[in-house]
C-alpha cells in the first residue's frame, strides 16, 4: 500500500503510481521528486542550431515555390505533409512521457508549455512546428530564471507566427515609411495579460502598443545562414525610446524587447499571477492564501528563479495536504492510465499511442489545439461536467480493452492508493466485477482515479 | 484573484441540482405540463457565442457611411449591386456576401441586426470581455454565475434544464439551475456495453461528479432519440455539412425532444482575425458562410417551433475601424449583435449610428458603443418569454436598471 506523502508525491507533481515505481516513491517522496529535479539540471545543454529551423526553411521555401506555381495539389500535398508530421510528433511526445522516470519534469513542461500556448488551430502550417516550440523553447527553461523562457518564446517562430508578430512593423521604422504597413499588438497584449502581469496586472492600452513597438522587427529569417530561425529585423522596428508602465526603455534594436521582458519577468504582478497559477494548478482551484504569498515572495527575492520557486512550493504544508481536490484534465486522466499499462517489461505500442491520440481527440484536448492563447484550463468546472463525465466512463471501456494488463484491477487498486484514499465502495465494486476487464473499466472511471 | 469568484460554482452546482439526485421525482419540482411532450407554449431560445471578438463592421457593413470605403481600407468590401457586394439590409446596411444564405431571413423579417453593441466595461482582454459577457455584471470578478443560469428559474413553464453544446459548462450556465452539457462524440461506445449500475453505484457518495454523470447518460439518451428522429424526419432536404451547422442542428434536434431543454448555449471561436482576415473571400469569410448557413437551416430543424425560437448571436467584443499592419484588426469595442427567431422584427438594423468619422470613434480607433449588449438579452427575455422586466432588472441584470431593453424586437 502507498504511504501518504508517496501518494501526493506521485499524483500532485506526476502522473500517479504504478505497481512498478511504488517502491522507489514509498522509500522517500521528497527525494523522488528532488532526485528529479537534479537529473533535469545536469543534463547537458545543446547549443546548436534549433532542429526547427531547416524545417521551417523548408515549408517556407517550399510555400514560394508553391505560391509562384499556383499548383493547389502541391499545397494540398504540403498540408498533408504537415499534418502527418504533426500526428508522429505527439505520439512520440506521448511515448515520451509515459516513458519518462521524470514524471515531475513532464508535469512542469506541460504546466509552462500550456501557459505559454500556441495552436494549431491558428493554421495548417503550426502542425508541422508545434512540436519545436516545447521542445526548443520550453523544455530547456523549466529550472532557468522564468525570464530565460519568457525570451525563448516570445522570439520561437511558432509564437511569432501564432500571435501575429512576425509581420508587425513600427510604422516609423524604415519599412512602415514605405509601405503601408504597420503594428500588430496580439502578441504584446498577450504577453502582458497572459503570459506575465495578468490581466489585473495595471497595464493599459499605451502599455500594450508600447511593447508592440518594442518587438516589432521580431520575425523570422526567410533565408541566409539563420534561415528559419528567429531574427531581428531592424528595418521594421520602431526606432526610438518606448514607455512600459512608466518605466523608459531607450532605443537599443532587439535588446529594447528583450529588457521590458526581463523587466516583466521579475515585475511583482508577474511573480503575483504566475505564483497563483503554479498553486492553483499543483494545489488545489481555491489554492491557500499562504502558499501564492510565500511563491509570490520567492519569485521576487530569487528574480524569478523558477527551481527555487519549485523549492518553495515543494515545502509548503498545504501541498502534501491529503485532499485531493483537483479534477484530472482528461490528458492527465489519458496519460495517468497509460503509466499504469507500461512497464520495462510491457512497453505500451505506437499503436496505443495513436489509440491516445486519438482518444485526446475525442475529449477536444489535442495537444497544441486549445482554443485560445489562454492555453487549456485545469480547474474543475472547466474540465468536468455531465457530458465529460460520461466520456470518460466511455473511454475506460475503451481503454480497458486497449492496453494489456499485468495486474489484475483489484490489485492495483489497493496499491496505487493509500488505505483511506480508496473508498470502501469502489473497492466492493472492483471486486466484485463479472470479469477481469470490467474491473479495469471500474478502476479507471472510479472517482478516486479522476483526482490528483 | 479572478479566477476566485468561481470557487463555489462546482459546490453550487451539486448544490444546485440536488432535486435530480432523486430518479423519478427528479422533475416534480419543475412542474408537470412539460412532461412528455412539447406544450404549445414552450419558447425556445439559442444564445451563441462568437468568442474571439467578431469584427461587427465586415459582418454587417455601413456601406452608406461616407467614411466606410476609407476608414476600412482594404478590409471594405464592394457595394451592393457590385461582384461580391454587401446584402442590402436598408440602404446602408448590408450582411457580408459570406453571409448570403441569411438573405431569405432578412426578407422575411426574421433576422434583425442590432449595430453599436458592447459588454458594459471597457476591456479589450478577450477572456475579461467574455466573462463579463457571459456573467451579466456591469465588470469581471464580481459574478459567481452566468446571466443565462439566473433566467432558469423564470422559464420553468418552458425549460427544466439547460442545455451548454460543449463537454463542460460554460459561464454564462455557470451557478445554481440545472444545467447540463452534451457535445458529438468522435466515437461512439453504445451506453448498453458500460456496466452503468455499477458506475453510478462507485460515484453514489461523490455528488459533483456523480450527478454529471447521471446527466451526462440522461442527456445522451435524449440526443441519441432526437438525432434517429431527426434522420428519418428529414427525408430529401438538403443540410449544410459544415461543423458548426451539424452542431447546430444536432442542438436544434434535442431541443425539440419531449424531455430535453429549451435553452441552449453554443461557443465558436475563430473570431480573433489579427491578421489577414480577408474581404470578399479570406478567414472571416468562411467563418461568416459557416454561422450563416447553421443559422440559415433553423427554421427547417425547428418546425413548427420556429414561431417561439429566439436565437441570439453576441461576441464579447469588436474589432478596430481600420486595418492595423498585418492585414487584420485588433481588438476593439462596438460591434453587432444578430438576432433570429419566428417572431423577430427582423429585416432591419436597430441602434444608433455615431458613423466612422474618425472623431466620433471611440479613443480615435473603434466603432463607438451606443449601446449595452445586455439591452439585447433583455429584449429578448422580456419581450419572448415576457418576463418582468422588474425580475429582469433585479435578479438577472442586476444594477442595470438604466439600461432598456431593445423596444419592440420581437412581434
Amino acid at each position: 500500500m502507498l504511504k501518504h506523502k508517496a501518494h501526493v508525491a506521485a499524483n500532485r507533481f506526476g502522473y500517479g503510481a504504478s505497481i512498478e515505481n511504488i517502491a522507489h516513491i514509498n522509500d522517500s517522496p521528497e527525494n523522488w521528486l528532488q532526485a528529479q529535479l537534479r537529473a533535469e539540471k545536469n543534463k547537458p545543454i545543446s547549443k546548436y542550431k534549433p532542429e526547427s529551423a531547416s524545417v521551417i526553411q523548408h515549408y517556407h521555401q517550399e510555400n514560394i515555390k508553391m505560391s509562384r506555381s499556383g499548383k493547389s495539389d502541391a499545397r494540398k500535398k504540403m498540408r498533408e505533409t504537415m499534418r502527418q508530421r504533426y500526428v508522429s510528433d505527439m505520439q512520440n511526445r506521448i511515448l515520451r512521457v509515459v516513458e519518462s522516470d521524470h514524471p515531475f519534469i513532464e508535469r512542469l513542461t506541460q504546466f509552462w508549455s500550456n501557459h505559454f500556448a500556441i495552436s494549431i488551430r491558428k493554421g495548417s502550417k503550426l502542425h508541422g512546428f508545434v512540436n519545436f516550440f516545447e521542445t526548443e523553447a520550453i523544455r530547456p527553461n523549466i529550472l532557468n530564471n522564468f525570464s530565460d523562457m519568457l525570451i525563448a518564446s516570445t522570439q520561437h517562430p511558432c509564437m511569432l507566427f501564432y500571435l501575429d508578430n512576425l509581420n508587425s512593423i513600427g510604422p516609423k521604422s524604415f519599412a512602415g515609411k514605405r509601405r503601408d504597413v504597420g503594428l500588430n499588438e496580439n502578441l504584446a497584449r498577450e504577453i502582458l495579460e497572459l503570459h506575465t502581469l495578468g490581466v489585473q496586472g495595471g497595464y493599459r492600452q499605451r502599455d500594450v502598443e508600447s511593447l508592440a513597438r518594442m518587438i516589432t522587427g521580431w520575425t523570422m529569417s526567410p533565408e541566409g545562414e539563420k534561415a528559419g530561425e528567429f531574427s531581428f529585423n531592424k528595418r521594421q522596428h520602431e526606432p526610438g525610446a518606448q514607455t512600459l508602465l512608466s518605466k523608459r526603455f531607450a532605443n537599443g534594436g532587439v535588446e529594447q524587447g528583450v529588457k521590458a521582458l526581463e523587466f516583466l519577468a521579475i515585475h511583482p504582478a508577474t511573480a503575483r499571477h504566475l505564483s497563483f497559477k503554479l498553486a492553483r494548478h499543483f494545489i488545489a482551484d481555491d489554492p491557500p492564501q499562504v502558499a501564492v504569498d510565500a511563491l509570490t515572495a520567492t519569485w521576487i527575492r530569487t528574480n524569478g528563479n523558477l527551481q527555487q520557486v519549485y523549492q518553495t512550493l515543494l515545502a509548503l504544508p498545504a501541498v502534501w495536504d491529503k485532499r485531493f481536490s483537483k479534477i484530472k484534465t482528461p490528458y492527465d486522466y489519458l496519460i495517468s492510465t497509460a503509466k499504469l499499462a507500461h512497464s520495462a517489461a510491457d512497453k505500451i505500442s505506437d499503436d496505443q499511442a495513436k489509440f491516445l491520440l486519438e482518444s485526446l481527440k475525442h475529449f477536444g484536448w489535442l495537444p497544441f489545439s486549445a482554443s485560445s492563447p489562454e492555453g487549456f484550463p485545469d480547474t474543475a468546472v472547466e474540465v468536468s461536467g455531465p457530458d465529460d463525465m460520461l466520456r470518460r466512463t466511455q473511454w475506460a471501456l475503451a481503454a480497458s480493452g486497449k492496453f494489456s494488463w499485468r495486474y489484475p484491477a483489484s490489485v492495483v487498486a489497493e496499491t496505487i492508493f493509500t488505505a483511506d484514499l480508496l473508498s470502501h465502495n469502489t473497492k466492493k465494486l472492483i471486486m466484485a466485477s463479472a470479469t477481469p476487464q470490467e474491473a479495469w473499466v471500474l478502476l479507471l472511471a472510479s472517482p478516486e482515479f479522476q483526482r490528483r | 484573484m479572478a479566477k476566485v469568484t468561481r470557487r463555489d460554482i462546482l459546490r453550487k452546482c451539486a448544490i444546485g441540482v440536488t432535486p435530480l439526485l432523486l430518479p423519478n421525482v427528479s422533475f416534480s419540482a419543475w412542474g408537470a405540463n412539460n412532461r412528455g411532450r412539447v406544450g404549445n407554449n414552450s419558447k425556445f431560445l439559442i444564445f451563441i457565442i462568437l468568442r474571439g471578438g467578431m469584427d461587427g463592421l465586415a459582418a454587417v457593413a455601413p456601406y452608406g457611411d461616407k467614411n466606410y470605403q476609407k476608414s476600412r481600407g482594404d478590409l471594405a468590401l464592394p457595394m451592393p449591386g457590385e461582384v461580391g457586394g454587401v446584402i442590402d439590409i436598408d440602404g446602408f446596411f448590408g450582411l457580408h456576401p459570406a453571409m448570403s444564405s441569411l438573405k431569405k431571413s432578412i426578407d422575411k423579417k426574421e433576422l434583425a441586426v442590432i449595430h453599436g453593441v458592447a459588454i458594459p466595461s471597457r476591456t479589450r482582454s478577450h477572456f475579461d470581455a467574455q466573462d463579463i459577457l457571459e456573467s451579466g455584471l456591469n465588470r469581471r470578478g464580481v459574478s459567481e454565475g452566468g446571466w443565462l443560469n439566473r433566467t432558469l428559474p423564470s422559464l420553468r413553464g418552458h425549460s427544466e434544464f439547460a442545455l451548454a453544446i460543449s463537454n463542460t459548462v460554460p459561464l454564462v450556465l455557470q451557478g445554481d439551475h440545472p444545467v447540463r452539457t452534451w457535445a458529438p462524440k468522435h466515437y461512439h461506445v453504445p451506453l448498453q456495453k458500460l456496466p452503468m449500475p455499477q458506475l453510478l453505484q462507485m460515484y453514489d457518495g461523490d455528488p459533483v461528479l456523480g450527478e454529471f454523470l447521471r446527466q451526462g447518460v440522461e442527456t445522451e439518451r435524449i440526443a441519441k432519440k432526437a438525432m434517429k428522429k431527426h434522420r428519418s424526419h428529414r427525408g430529401k432536404k438538403q443540410f449544410p455539412t459544415g461543423e458548426a451547422a451539424r452542431i447546430l442542428r444536432s442542438c436544434g434536434a434535442i431541443m425539440t425532444e419531449p424531455n430535453g431543454p429549451r435553452v441552449a448555449v453554443l461557443g465558436t471561436d475563430g473570431w480573433d482575425t489579427h491578421a489577414a482576415q480577408g474581404g470578399v473571400e479570406g478567414g472571416l469569410a468562411n467563418n461568416l458562410r459557416h454561422l450563416s448557413e447553421a443559422l440559415a437551416q433553423l427554421p427547417d430543424v425547428m418546425g413548427e417551433h420556429w414561431k417561439n425560437t429566439a436565437v441570439v448571436v453576441a461576441t464579447e467584443f469588436g474589432r478596430t475601424v481600420a486595418p492595423n499592419g498585418t492585414g487584420g484588426t485588433d481588438h476593439g469595442t462596438g460591434t453587432a449583435a444578430l438576432v433570429m427567431g419566428g417572431s423577430v422584427r427582423g429585416g432591419k438594423v436597430y441602434g444608433q449610428w455615431q458613423g466612422l468619422d474618425k472623431g466620433a470613434l471611440f479613443e480615435g480607433r473603434d466603432l463607438y458603443p451606443t449601446m449595452d449588449v445586455r439591452s439585447v438579452f433583455k429584449a429578448a427575455l422580456a419581450q419572448h418569454y415576457g418576463l418582468n422586466i422588474n425580475v429582469i432588472n433585479r435578479d438577472i441584470f442586476p444594477n442595470s436598471v438604466s439600461i432598456p431593453a431593445v423596444s419592440r424586437l420581437f412581434v
